[in-house]
């Protein structure tokens, strides 16, 4: 009997195992590590960061908290330097991501094309994307410096003005667009000429057998066909300059005049120079919620298309 | 067949608002991509380096070997003379403690906001820094006394009476300096040779000279650094309160108060930004608003301005790609250079900012007798005269009577003066002060505001914060 009862009992415990292994627990198990390693270095910064906007703590004393409840947000809603930063950080990346979109679209179709000398300049043509942000904004500081930087040589030999032109308090904004773009489009132009590629011929031939014009081609199969990877290209790049620091700082410190203050030069400015870190936590807090709806509405209308 | 049941579909919303959450997080983390780019280092010299790390050995903690950790943004930035100076310290300490120090090369910066953020960790054991960082650490509880272990030190005694005093706060100390300098009127003395001038003693003399070389010559009289952030700019305009006061706070032992009238910052901000940038008449070119040291000090050496206000470090800087001639640059410093005491407003008098680094130990090292010996190897008589090759002008206006100084030049020997007349910032967080200061500065300069009303709304700003500092 006993032995009946095991050899009754190994199919059962196999059978079982075999369950277990199909069964979605597994699939928990395994991704456990992965989800224990994303909360401990995601979710337990931004838990910590969204407690201390409702705390005044000083990175000078930050074991000493004064919970004050949404006294933070309140000073936020009266704190002209915030409205400043907040308007010039929508505009930036509203700004720099459209631009950055249409120039990188319109170097994907440029790099699609089958010339000689193409697959060089694909390769050339992402050199600003890789070269680190502190050279960036020592190269365009070079270039704008008066007297001797090239961009100011040139503008002189036309006989128009030369300035410094990140301490120009009308054209340190433009500037700050400009390398956004300048940086960015190759990165769009790559991506958006990968997923051009992935389209069949065949729809274009049969567009055309259809009459379709260029602009119609490119309007009803392009367009339809990247939309998914322009998605993701846009959520990223808006979330990215929405949240970029470093070329701000590097290269103006927000000024002139305060006119290229953004939200994260603001924040840093708030915990750094003046130590209120719960201060800069609730901006960080707002500008997470920013980021959070803008994502969820894009995507959901994404996906409504 | 696909799982279409509502529990799948929950489930499967619920991870794709996860990894949504999360690549948002992971995006606002990373920034632009997540690219490696360091913050630069605006201090006062030209050419802060980028963070490197030098271990001091082969084996064990950190991959380094090393027994004590410290870190520095006072190295020279070009890579031959950063690994002479490391070896410089790293020796010394090595035979005096038989272990081992790394070092790891910062921006100041950098290193402040690491430091600020992370040295509660124990790590680094020792800190090099500038005297605003000194009162930052101190009101953290982030650096330890060494009045004790610094007095036992055979040369302790060698020390600048007053670079001392910049390092102790209520009695004790908290830090040994390894260089010092006062901020300087730095002037063409060919320029002013020719037009029969001498430097100017006040900043009216200042205007005139400069307004006489503005239209008598092809140079930029004068250039001041008015960048927003700019550490460089905020010393400079310290230099100036300070010609009217002996400290811009002052305690009587339990808060501090401001210690300078609406009117004097209204002075000092109408003689050094509005009159110098926004007048009818600038004495600077307004086309080079905004820059700091980056324009300032190359352009001085290239050739471009008559005067700048500059620490002796510009002494030996010949060579670089901010230069464009080395040669026409070392004959502008070296034969056609003078220095002299800044100008000063009426009421004040001759005074400048005083410079001094402090080395610090880590009040939460595991290490802090080994962290003391790193400082002490940093800051040792022995080590300054090795460092003089490479940094000679770290070592023009010396912190040790045993080092000797690397002027040679007649017509530098005034630093040694105005370094005398330095005064050092007052032990208070300096952060919000600096942060007041930028965008009233930059709305005088830009032409933006009168300069007294400037200095009427940055005292009442200032005086608002006597009780956070």
């Amino acid at each position: 009997m006993a032995t009946n009862t095991s050899q009754g009992r190994s199919p059962r415990y196999s059978e079982e195992f075999k369950s277990l292994l199909s069964e979605t627990w597994l699939g928990y198990a395994l991704i456990l590590p992965a989800t224990i390693l994303v909360a401990a270095i995601i979710l337990y910064p931004t838990v910590r960061g969204i407690q201390m906007a409702f705390l005044e703590v000083s990175l000078l004393q930050p074991g000493e908290e004064t919970f004050v409840g949404l006294e933070n947000f309140a000073e936020m809603a009266n704190d002209a330097v915030f409205r400043t930063a907040l308007w010039q950080t929508v505009l930036l990346t509203a700004l720099a991501v459209s631009l950055q979109y249409l120039l990188g679209m319109a170097l994907a179709m440029v790099l699609k094309e089958k010339v000689p000398g193409m697959r060089f300049f694909r390769s050339v043509s992402m050199v600003t994307w890789v070269l680190p942000i502190i050279v960036m904004v020592i190269l365009f500081r070079f270039m704008v410096q008066n007297g001797f930087g090239p961009a100011n040589i040139v503008l002189g030999a036309l006989g128009l003005e030369t300035t410094y032109w990140f301490g120009d308090p009308e054209m340190a904004f433009p500037l700050i667009v400009l390398m956004h773009v300048w940086r960015n489009v190759p990165f769009y132009a790559i991506a958006l000429m990968a997923a051009m590629n992935s389209i069949p011929e065949t729809q274009y031939e049969a567009a055309r057998l259809d009459g379709a014009g260029a602009l119609q081609r490119f309007r009803h199969v392009t367009l339809p066909q990247i939309s998914y990877v322009s998605m993701i290209m846009i959520v990223l790049h808006v979330i990215f300059t929405f949240n970029n620091f470093e070329i701000v700082y590097l290269s103006t410190g927000g000024g002139p005049l305060g006119n290229t203050e953004v939200l994260a030069t603001y924040v840093y400015k708030t915990a750094f120079e003046t130590y209120a870190l719960g201060y800069a936590a609730s901006m960080g807090v707002v500008m997470l919620v920013i980021m959070l709806t803008f994502t969820a509405v894009y995507v959901k209308l994404e996906d409504t298309d | 067949m696909p799982d279409s049941s509502p529990d799948s579909l929950r489930r499967r919303k619920l991870v794709q608002s996860i990894g949504l959450g999360a690549g948002i997080a992971l995006a606002g983390c990373s920034g632009d991509g997540g690219d490696g780019g360091s913050l630069e280092g605006d201090g006062d010299g030209g050419g802060d380096s980028l963070g490197t790390e030098t271990g001091g050995g082969d084996d064990g903690d950190g991959g380094s070997g090393a027994d004590v950790l410290h870190w520095d943004a006072g190295l020279p930035s070009d890579e031959e003379d950063l690994d002479t100076a490391i070896s410089n310290i790293q020796n010394f300490f090595e035979e005096r403690t038989g272990e081992q120090v790394q070092i790891t090369d910062y921006t100041y910066e950098d290193m402040r906001s690491a430091y600020l953020t992370g040295a509660r960790s124990g790590d680094p054991d020792s800190v090099e820094g500038v005297l605003s960082h000194l009162t930052e650490y101190i009101e953290a509880d982030l650096i330890e006394p060494i009045g004790d272990e610094a007095e036992a030190l055979e040369w302790y005694d060698g020390y600048v009476d007053s670079t001392i005093e910049a390092m102790s706060y209520q009695g004790e100390l908290y830090a040994l300096p390894y260089t010092g300098n006062g901020r300087a009127m730095i002037y063409r003395r060919d320029v002013f040779e020719e037009l029969g001038q001498d430097p100017p003693e006040t900043a009216d003399e200042f205007l005139e000279v400069g307004r006489l070389i503005k239209s008598e010559t092809d140079l930029t009289p004068f250039h001041n650094c008015t960048k927003d952030g700019g550490v460089r700019a905020f010393q400079e305009w310290m230099s100036h309160v300070y010609q009217h006061t002996e400290n811009l706070y002052a305690t009587d032992g339990d808060g501090w108060t401001l210690n300078v009238d609406a009117d004097t910052l209204g002075l000092v901000f109408d003689k050094y930004y509005h009159q110098v940038w926004a007048s009818d008449d600038p004495i600077a070119d307004p086309d080079q608003l905004g820059t700091g040291w980056q324009v300032n000090d190359p352009g001085y050496i290239n050739g471009n301005f008559a005067m700048i206000e500059c620490g002796p470090w510009i002494r030996g800087w010949t060579s670089g790609p901010e230069i464009d001639d080395s040669d026409a640059a070392s004959e502008v410093l070296d034969e056609n250079t003078a220095v002299a005491h800044l100008p000063y407003a009426e009421g004040g008098e001759r005074a400048t900012y005083l410079e001094v680094k402090p080395v610090m130990v880590n009040a939460n090292s595991e290490n802090g007798d080994l962290g003391f010996e790193a400082v002490a190897s940093r800051c040792s008589p022995t080590v300054m005269e090795q460092q003089k090759s490479h940094s000679p002008g770290n070592y023009v206006t010396p912190v040790h009577e045993d080092v000797e100084t690397t002027l040679e030049s007649e017509n530098w020997m005034p630093f040694t003066d105005v370094f005398e007349t330095g005064r050092a910032l007052a032990k208070i967080s300096w952060g919000p002060v600096r942060q007041e200061f930028y965008p009233l500065m930059q709305e005088v300069a830009y032409g933006e505001t009168d300069p007294y009303d400037a200095g009427s709304t940055l005292h009442s700003n200032l005086k608002s914060l006597e009780g956070d500092l």
